[in-house]
């Protein structure tokens, strides 16, 4: 636990460190203008994107899932149990966006920070982006469902995420992150934390529309791990879809392998296995105002 | 600025480092019948909300779990094993599975041993 404990404070530090190499770094990087929007949404299906909107935008992110794809009489899903989250996000800086969400699952509340460490620049002195997100999740249900001997910070689980971008060309940028899930108060069966990676891409096919797709793979590591095997370990999550942007409006409609709408819980209790056909139809409408 | 953001930032990670905790549920210990009744004790948990026309109601996703038709959904669906209870689907999925956000702690018990009990329609 201690190695854990000296990991998780590297990594939380990891931005501030960086913040400082920033600042020396910025005279240098005076001439190079950033490469135009790497991706088009803050995020893409079911993680972040290195995206934070100009300083003084306010976002609305409405995210969907439906129930899962079936037959003809539960309409592919549109009939079944959905899950909805209902979130804002307001960049204070072109690098630094703060947000608070509300999701159906668990009445999860959330409060998340996004930092752009790296801006990938035109000349390509700069080729990647950089991006630490981060969330905290305050779960709303009853003390009941936390059992015995509740207090209030069972109810808190966390996400951190670096996330590495690049624009390869006009119309494909990839993006690979590695996250660190935790979640305070968890069930005798369940992992405490997840070290996870994840895959992005979008592929533009015009001036609008872009294919997208992301892969989050929870990975088995053995030194954090707590139970020897797992009863139900967590699933790789998979969606593919499709995205239509504008500068004050993103929308993307897909199918995915994920429904929880906190990253912390499709890395560490995800049970749908996009190989067995466990696949949901959802959508995320994301609306910016600009002050 | 730019070191009042990396004081922020120190923070925010000391205030994040600080709450972390590894605690396990000890669910509340419910009392579970003696004998375990599928229409006094198992329906009253599906009734709670699970058969509602937009998740296990007549049409649905399946199981079925409305009053009437629950408990030949369970069983022609395989959602149960009397063999290994504690391998049933039925079971599993409220206690660490996909509908873990929509059980009461304990009412999962309730069904195992229901389970356990040879699963009577009774």
């Amino acid at each position: 636990m201690k190695k854990l404990n000296i990991f998780l404070t590297i990594l939380l530090l990891l931005p501030v460190f960086l913040i400082a190499q920033d600042g020396e770094t910025e005279i240098a990087r005076v001439k190079s203008k950033p490469v135009r929007a790497p991706f088009g949404c803050p995020v893409v299906i079911d993680n972040q994107t290195v995206y934070i909107p100009t300083a003084k935008t306010l976002e609305f992110v409405i995210e969907h899932r439906f129930g899962k794809i079936e037959n003809i009489s539960n309409l592919f899903g549109i009939y079944g149990s959905s899950n909805i989250r209902l979130g804002v996000n307001y960049s204070i800086t072109n690098k630094l966006s703060v947000g608070f969400g509300t999701t159906k699952y668990r009445k999860l509340q959330d409060f998340r920070i996004k930092y752009n460490i790296l801006e990938q620049t035109r000349d390509d002195k700069m080729p990647i982006a950089l991006t630490a997100y981060g969330n905290m999740g305050i779960d709303a249900r009853a003390e009941s469902y936390f059992g015995q001997n509740y207090k209030f910070t069972n109810r808190l689980s966390y996400f951190t995420e670096l996330i590495v971008a690049r624009k390869f060309t006009d119309w494909l940028s990839i993006q690979v992150s590695g996250s660190f899930s935790h979640i305070n108060r968890v069930d005798s069966l369940m992992e405490h934390d997840k070290i996870g990676i994840s895959f992005s891409g979008r592929a533009r096919v015009s001036a609008q529309s872009s294919i997208i797709f992301n892969y989050g793979i929870p990975l088995d590591i053995k030194g954090i791990q707590e139970h020897t095997t797992l009863t139900n370990p967590p699933k790789q999550n998979f969606g593919i879809g499709w995205e239509i942007s504008t500068s004050t409006h993103c929308f993307q409609i897909f199918v995915t392998s994920a429904t929880d709408l906190s990253p912390q819980y499709t890395m560490m209790e995800n049970q749908n296995d996009w190989l067995d056909g466990d696949l949901f139809f959802g959508f995320t409408i994301t609306r910016l105002w600009s002050f | 600025m730019k070191i009042f953001k990396a004081l922020m930032l120190f923070a925010l990670a000391g205030l994040i480092l600080c709450s972390c905790e590894y605690e396990w549920i000890q669910p509340e210990k419910k009392p579970i019948p003696e004998t375990v009744s599928f229409s006094s004790d198992i329906m009253p948990i599906f009734n709670k909300g699970c058969n509602t026309n937009v998740c296990h109601g007549p049409g649905a996703t399946p199981p079925d779990l409305s009053e009437g038709n629950a408990y030949n959904s369970l069983i022609d669906g395989a959602y149960v094993d009397t063999e290994t209870p504690e391998a049933s689907i039925l079971y599993t999925t409220m206690k660490s599975g996909s509908m873990v956000p929509y059980t009461d702690p304990g009412d999962e018990e309730i069904v195992l041993a229901w389970i356990q009990q040879g699963a009577l329609d009774n």
